[in-house]
């Protein structure tokens, strides 16, 4: 069995709210390669950005990581470690490109400062070292005159640049795992392909694995060679890129897909899933999908579905899995 | 980042500090009377304003002028100092409580809370008549020591709300230790608030020394004060307005500048500027 980089297993997060607990991450589990790009999909509060602040167990005051849930990386276990070891990972092995660059960008420090820290904290580098290595990094994430730029304030460079910066702290000290937060979905259209060109670059130079987080489907395509499509706190399918466009297992995934738009589309409105998502206090019993779902029968308001084998890699959490003559044509 | 209004509401009472500075900082130069001089004639005692003495002399023949500048050097040196100490003391303590939040901030908040209803003024009295003649050092220390709780509140409160913002998050995720981020990522937002805070508080303590000063419970006769000027004015002797309106020009000056100044700050340092 081939050594993961990284593994998850059995991840839950529940905040303490005035209903109850919120589970907000509920039970996730899934395994990384080295120098691979898995897409993480989901609308918005299915917990996928959540999953990804717990791996650096930067989870927000007032959530909790429950015992019992395991996160392994390069064979140590983030959630047991000293909090000083915790530092040295991350954005050293493990890094972060936060969505808006505007606001997780200090607006009080230079962008040369905020990419020579990440070197000043994680090595023995002096100043002058970090910063020549900052001026270094930020061209090679496309910044044109960056010793001038690495002088600037966040606001004096456009979203994309800043994205840029993002990105060049976030990669300086080539981590083994970059996870990004839906790092094109603040960017005007053009920009946002030159960052994801970006991104694929230097994945390809430096052969980091990357986490990428996104409710685009479009940008998973282009980047991912697997999927994990996130609801309601759980992970409701895991498939290849290619499999999961062509034969989607999960309602829910095909829903996410009939609503992409395609430009030789001939239906005159997008196709959208009906319903919205339960609240993170109560899930419903059974299949959280269930009240959204076409297909779904009595089975589906008892009995939770398991996370079930469709294909080699292709699972899904479906009771159609088993019962595939279900299906509503 | 300051416009050009902001400029200009700022001229004024900078320069006005600037000058008044710079004259009692060339006190020995610009009057060639020694503030505590006693003329051996005695004649010139009482004397209103003439060309030989512009500010007049006090019953004991004094010059006023070269006691008003020389005045200035320890006002204005107390206010300084007790400032800086109340300053860098309420935002330290503020700026702790505010990070570390939880059941420590609330205890550190309810403990200002007794602090604060305590009037300073009264502390001030009990401890100066209780000391007797403080000398000036213990003047700026008492000063100082009862002046941080305002300062405490608004930096505790500046850091609550930082410690929110996305970007300490970020510093988080690249492996930044948390002091670090309180103080370089953290700390310099804090910095305009500190800089008005301080300046408004400059104001008030000039007042408050002078107050001390005039009952004789804070910087001693013979050491010229613009308080103890004052209360030279208050002795017995008839009428001698030079004594009063002069070091009184001298204190409402200071106080209406930092005042002024402090709002001016506070307009050109809000974080308006931000324009993404």
């Amino acid at each position: 069995m081939t050594r993961h980089l990284l593994t998850v297993h059995d991840l839950r997060v529940a905040f303490a709210t005035e209903a109850g607990p919120a589970r907000a991450v509920d039970g996730v589990s899934f395994t990384m390669n080295a120098g691979e790009t898995v897409g993480l999909v989901g609308e918005s509060g299915c917990g996928k950005s959540l999953t990804a602040l717990s791996l650096l167990r930067l989870v927000p005051d007032g959530g909790r990581i429950a015992p019992g849930s395991r996160i392994t990386f390069e064979e140590q276990d983030v959630l047991a470690m000293p909090e000083r070891t915790l530092r040295a990972l991350r954005g050293h092995r493990l890094s972060m490109i936060f969505q808006e660059p505007m606001t997780a960008l200090n607006p009080v420090l230079t962008v040369g400062d905020q990419v020579a820290e990440v070197v000043r904290v994680h090595t023995t580098a002096s100043a002058g070292e970090a910063w020549t290595r900052a001026v270094d990094m930020l061209a090679q994430v496309g910044i044109p005159d960056p010793a001038a730029r690495a002088r600037q304030y966040p606001h004096e460079l456009s979203g994309g640049m800043r994205q840029r910066v993002m990105i060049a702290m976030a990669l300086i000290l080539e981590p083994a795992l970059v996870i990004a937060d839906e790092p094109t979905t603040a960017l005007d259209v053009t920009i946002q392909a030159q960052i994801l060109e970006l991104l694929r670059d230097l994945r390809d130079r430096t052969g980091m694995a990357l986490l990428l987080i996104t409710h685009d489907l479009g940008v998973v395509a282009e980047m991912a060679s697997r999927v994990l499509v996130m609801y309601a706190g759980e992970v409701v399918e895991e498939a290849p890129v290619a499999l999961l466009f062509d034969a989607p297992g999960h309602p829910y995934t095909e829903g996410l897909l009939a609503a992409v738009p395609t430009l030789d589309s001939t239906r005159e409105r997008l196709h959208t899933i009906p319903g919205t998502v339960p609240a993170a206090t109560a899930w419903p019993a059974g299949c959280r999908f269930r009240d959204r779902c076409a297909h779904a029968w009595e089975r589906c308001t008892t009995e939770p579905p398991a996370l079930a084998q469709l294909g080699p890699a292709h699972r899904v959490r479906c009771h159609l899995v088993q019962e595939p003559e279900r299906r509503r044509a | 980042m300051t416009s050009r209004t902001d400029r200009r509401r700022l001229a004024l009472p900078l320069a006005s500090l600037v000058l008044l500075s710079a004259a009692a900082v060339g006190a020995p130069w610009i009057v060639s009377v020694p503030p505590n001089a006693i003329p051996t004639d005695g004649i010139i005692a009482s004397m209103p304003p003439s060309l030989a003495h512009p500010f007049g002399t006090d019953s004991l023949g004094r010059d006023v002028l070269s006691r008003v500048l020389h005045g200035a050097r320890i006002s204005l040196a107390i206010a300084l100092l007790s400032v800086a100490l109340s300053t860098s003391l309420g935002a330290a303590y503020g700026a702790f409580a505010g990070w570390i939040g939880g059941r420590v901030d609330t205890v550190c908040m309810r403990l200002l809370d007794v602090a604060l209803s305590v009037p300073r003024l009264l502390v001030l009295l009990v401890v100066a008549a209780l000391w007797g003649a403080l000398p000036n050092g213990s003047l700026v220390l008492l000063l100082g020591l009862t002046g941080w709780y305002d300062v405490a509140r608004l930096v505790r409160g500046d850091v609550r709300a930082l410690r929110e913002r996305e970007f300490v998050l970020a510093a988080r995720a690249t492996g930044v230790r948390e002091a670090r981020i309180l103080l370089r990522h953290v700390v310099p937002h804090v910095w305009p608030t500190l800089v008005v805070t301080a300046t408004l508080a400059v104001a008030h303590t000039i007042a408050l020394e002078a107050g001390l000063s005039f009952l004789g419970l804070g910087v001693q006769p013979p050491q010229a004060s613009w308080g103890t000027i004052l209360a030279d004015g208050f002795t017995p002797g008839g009428a001698r307005w030079w004594l009063t309106v002069f070091p009184g020009v001298a204190i409402v000056t200071v106080v209406l500048a930092c005042n002024a100044l402090g709002d001016a700050l506070r307009e050109a340092l809000s974080p308006r500027q931000v324009a993404a």
